[in-house]
C-alpha cells in the first residue's frame, strides 16, 4: 500500500457542525489545514424526481444515515450523518442557541465559566449571519405550523417559529435527503467551501484510524484513503494540532484507540437526548408535506427540560406512528390529508457508555424513571395541543399504541405505557468526551483543548456537558467557532 | 413455498383490498418494492427471507396449530396479529412491529397508493408548493 505523507498546521477530522466551522475559522486565519472525511460526498434528490426512488438514490449512494444499537431499556437506535455534512446533511435545518439556564449549569456545575450569555450570544450572531439562519415565515410554514401554532395559542402557551439555516427553502420536504435547492445550509454547503477556498485541503473517505501522541503533546494521524478509483492509500499526516469532529459515537472510539483507556471518561456520560412522537389526525386538510418540516416549537416547558417540535413524514413511516393494522387503519391513512405529528425531546439525566467491538459502536444505556416521566408529560403536552387545535384522533408512538378522541383517554393511556413500550429515538448523540474543569471529570477544558494531551481538541457533540434540551446543531457550531478563535488568539 | 407469497400474505393481512381505496397489499407489488429498495444498497434479501419463512411458522410455534401464517383464514390472521402485538414479551412484540414495517414502508411508498390517499410522490421544490 502506497503511503501519502503531508504536513500542516491544523488537522481536522470530520465535516459535520464541529468540523467544519473549526476548519473554516482557522483556514481563514491563514493556517494550513487538512480535513479527513471518512463519509462520502453527500447528494441530493432532484426537482420532479419521486421522494422515495430520489431519497433511496441518495442515501445508498452516499451510506449518509448511519445508526448505532443501543442496548438498554428500551432499546432504541441511534441515528448520525456519515458524509461530508455529517449530520447537518441529513437534519431539518432546525437552529436553536443553547438556553440560558443551560449555560448557567454549565458554568456553575462544571466550572465552564467562559460561557456567559453574551460571549455565547457574540458568536452565536456570527455564526447565525454566517449561515444565513432566519425564522421560518408564515408564507414557507405550510398548514402544519399553522394548526400546531393554534394549539399552542389557544392554551396560552409559549412558542414560536422555527429558526434554520434554510433561507429559501422552498417546502418541498426532502431536507433529510438532500435539499434539491441547496437552500439548506449543511456545513458541506457553508462551512466547507469557505474552509477550502481559504487554502483548506479535504481528504473525502479518508479513516483516520490513529492520532499520534508523543511527550504528552499530538504529532499528527495515521490513517487510510480511498481515492475516486478506490484504491487504498496510507496516511501520515504531521501537524501539532489535531481537532476530532466525529461526533459524539465515534469520537469517543477514535480517541481510545489513540489514548488508551487510561482516561476514564472518555465513552462515558453517553446522553442520548430521547424523544417521543405524537401524531394527530384533523378533519380539515393539513397537507403536512408542503411546507417546511419542522416549522413550529412550544418551549413552555423549557425549563422543565423538555421542547416540543412540530414534524412532518411521508406515509410509509406516518403510517408506522398510526396504530394497529387492518381495514381501520387503512381508513385512519385515506385521511392523510389531515395528518401531522409532533415530538418531543428531553434533557436527559440518563448516562451511557459508547463501546466498541473491532471498531464498530455500539451503546449501553438505560432510561432513568425520572426521564421516562418528562418524555410521558411530554406526549400528554403535545396531545393537548393537538387537541387544542381540533385534532379528532391524537396517538403515541408506542408498541401496543392506541387511538384516542379525547385529552382524558390520551393521558389514561400514557399513564398505562410502560418504559419498555415506549418506542424512543435518538438523533442527536451527545457527551462522551465532555468538557468542564474537573481533570477527573472531563476529557477537554473549556476552549475544547484535552486537559492532558496539549494540540489535542474534540469539537463535536462529544463535549457536551449535560443535554442541550434543543436541536444540538447550532450550540455545535457556537462551541467550535470558539474554539478555533481561542486557539488563532494564542498562537 | 417462497418468501414473495408470505410477503404478499402479510400485505393482504396489514392493508386488505377495499375500503376506502381500492388496492391492497395483497395485490400491489410490495415485494418487488422491497426488492428494489434492497438491491438499490447492493444487497440481497437473504436474512428477510429467512426471517419471513421463520415467521410463517411461529402460529405452529405459539398456538400449536398445524398451519402456517399463510394457511390462516383471514380472521385468524388478524387473531394471530393481534396476540403478537399484545404480547406480553417484548420479543413478539418487536417481531410484530418489523413485519408490519416492512408492508407499511413498501405498500406506502408505492406511487398509486400515495395518490389514493392524496399524497404526491414528486419532489415539488416549487414557489407554488408554498
Amino acid at each position: 500500500m502506497k503511503k501519502i505523507y503531508e504536513k500542516c498546521d491544523v488537522i481536522v477530522i470530520g465535516t459535520g457542525a464541529g468540523g467544519a466551522p473549526f476548519a473554516k475559522v482557522l483556514a481563514e486565519s491563514g493556517a494550513k489545514v487538512i480535513i479527513l472525511e471518512r463519509g462520502r460526498e453527500f447528494l441530493k434528490v432532484e426537482k420532479g424526481e419521486n421522494l422515495f426512488e430520489g431519497g433511496v438514490r441518495v442515501l445508498s449512494a452516499t451510506r449518509a444515515f448511519r445508526g448505532s444499537v443501543v442496548i438498554g431499556n428500551p432499546p432504541m437506535v441511534v441515528g448520525y450523518g456519515f458524509c461530508t455534512g455529517g449530520s447537518t446533511a441529513i437534519n431539518a435545518g432546525t437552529c436553536f442557541r443553547p438556553p440560558s439556564h443551560v449555560l448557567k449549569k454549565w458554568r456553575e456545575e462544571h466550572g465552564l465559566e467562559i460561557f456567559t450569555e453574551d460571549y455565547t450570544g457574540k458568536i452565536a450572531e456570527e455564526v447565525e449571519s454566517f449561515l444565513p439562519v432566519k425564522e421560518v415565515d408564515e408564507k414557507a410554514m405550510g398548514m402544519g405550523g399553522k394548526v400546531f401554532a393554534r394549539g399552542i395559542k389557544n392554551l396560552g402557551w409559549s412558542g414560536g417559529a422555527v429558526k434554520r439555516n434554510a433561507d429559501g427553502c422552498l417546502g418541498c420536504g426532502a431536507c433529510v435527503i438532500g435539499c434539491p435547492v441547496d437552500a439548506k445550509k449543511a456545513t458541506h454547503l457553508s462551512y466547507l467551501p469557505a474552509a477550502l477556498k481559504s487554502g483548506a485541503k479535504l481528504f473525502i473517505r479518508a479513516k483516520a484510524e490513529k492520532i499520534l501522541i508523543k511527550d504528552g503533546g499530538v504529532e499528527g494521524v495515521q490513517g487510510i484513503w480511498f481515492d475516486e478509483n478506490g484504491r487504498k492509500w496510507g496516511m501520515e499526516i504531521r501537524s501539532q494540532v489535531v481537532a476530532v469532529g466525529c461526533g459524539a459515537v465515534h469520537t469517543p472510539i477514535l480517541l481510545k484507540r489513540s489514548v488508551g483507556s487510561s482516561f476514564g471518561v472518555i465513552g462515558k456520560n453517553f446522553r442520548l437526548h430521547p424523544g417521543g412522537v405524537v401524531g394527530a389526525i384533523f378533519d380539515e386538510e393539513i397537507n403536512c408535506w408542503k411546507g417546511v418540516p419542522q416549522s413550529y416549537y412550544c418551549d413552555e416547558f423549557l425549563k422543565e427540560d423538555m421542547i416540543l417540535l412540530l414534524g412532518a413524514i411521508p406515509p410509509p413511516i406516518g403510517a408506522n406512528l398510526i396504530p394497529g393494522f387492518g381495514m381501520s387503519h387503512k381508513e385512519l391513512m385515506a385521511k392523510y390529508r389531515g395528518f401531522i405529528d409532533a415530538g418531543v425531546l428531553v434533557s436527559d439525566t440518563s448516562c451511557g457508555e459508547v463501546l466498541s467491538i473491532r471498531g464498530v459502536p455500539f451503546i449501553r444505556y438505560k432510561l432513568h424513571d425520572a426521564d421516562f416521566l418528562k418524555l410521558k408529560k411530554g406526549l400528554n403536552a403535545l396531545a393537548e395541543i393537538f387537541f387544542a387545535a381540533g385534532a379528532k384522533y391524537v396517538f403515541p408512538l408506542s408498541q401496543r399504541g392506541f387511538i384516542a378522541k379525547s385529552l382524558k383517554e390520551f393521558k389514561e393511556g400514557v399513564e398505562k405505557m410502560k418504559k419498555e413500550e415506549m418506542i424512543c429515538g435518538s438523533i442527536h448523540p451527545m457527551g462522551t468526551a465532555r468538557m468542564g474543569s474537573d481533570r477527573e471529570k472531563s476529557f477537554v477544558n473549556q476552549f475544547l483543548e484535552s486537559h492532558m494531551i496539549k494540540g489535542l481538541f474534540v469539537v463535536d457533540a462529544s463535549v457536551l456537558p449535560t443535554s442541550t434540551i434543543i436541536n444540538p446543531q447550532e450550540t455545535i457550531m457556537i462551541l467550535s467557532t470558539h474554539a478555533a478563535k481561542n486557539l488563532i488568539s494564542r498562537r | 413455498m417462497g418468501y414473495r407469497e408470505i410477503f404478499q400474505g402479510l400485505g393482504e393481512a396489514f392493508v386488505p383490498g377495499g375500503g376506502p381505496f381500492e388496492i391492497g397489499g395483497g395485490t400491489a407489488d410490495i415485494t418487488g418494492r422491497f426488492e428494489f429498495f434492497v438491491s438499490s444498497f447492493g444487497r440481497k434479501p437473504f436474512f428477510t427471507k429467512i426471517f419471513l419463512h421463520f415467521f410463517n411458522f411461529l402460529p405452529i410455534l405459539l398456538f400449536f396449530k398445524p398451519k402456517r401464517f399463510v394457511s390462516l383464514s383471514p380472521e385468524e390472521r388478524e387473531k394471530f396479529l393481534n396476540s403478537l402485538r399484545e404480547s406480553r414479551f417484548s420479543i413478539f412484540r418487536g417481531i410484530y412491529l418489523l413485519v408490519r414495517a416492512l408492508v407499511f414502508l413498501t405498500f406506502y411508498s408505492l406511487k398509486e397508493v400515495c395518490e389514493s390517499i392524496g399524497y404526491k410522490t414528486e419532489c415539488e421544490a416549487d414557489e407554488k408548493n408554498l
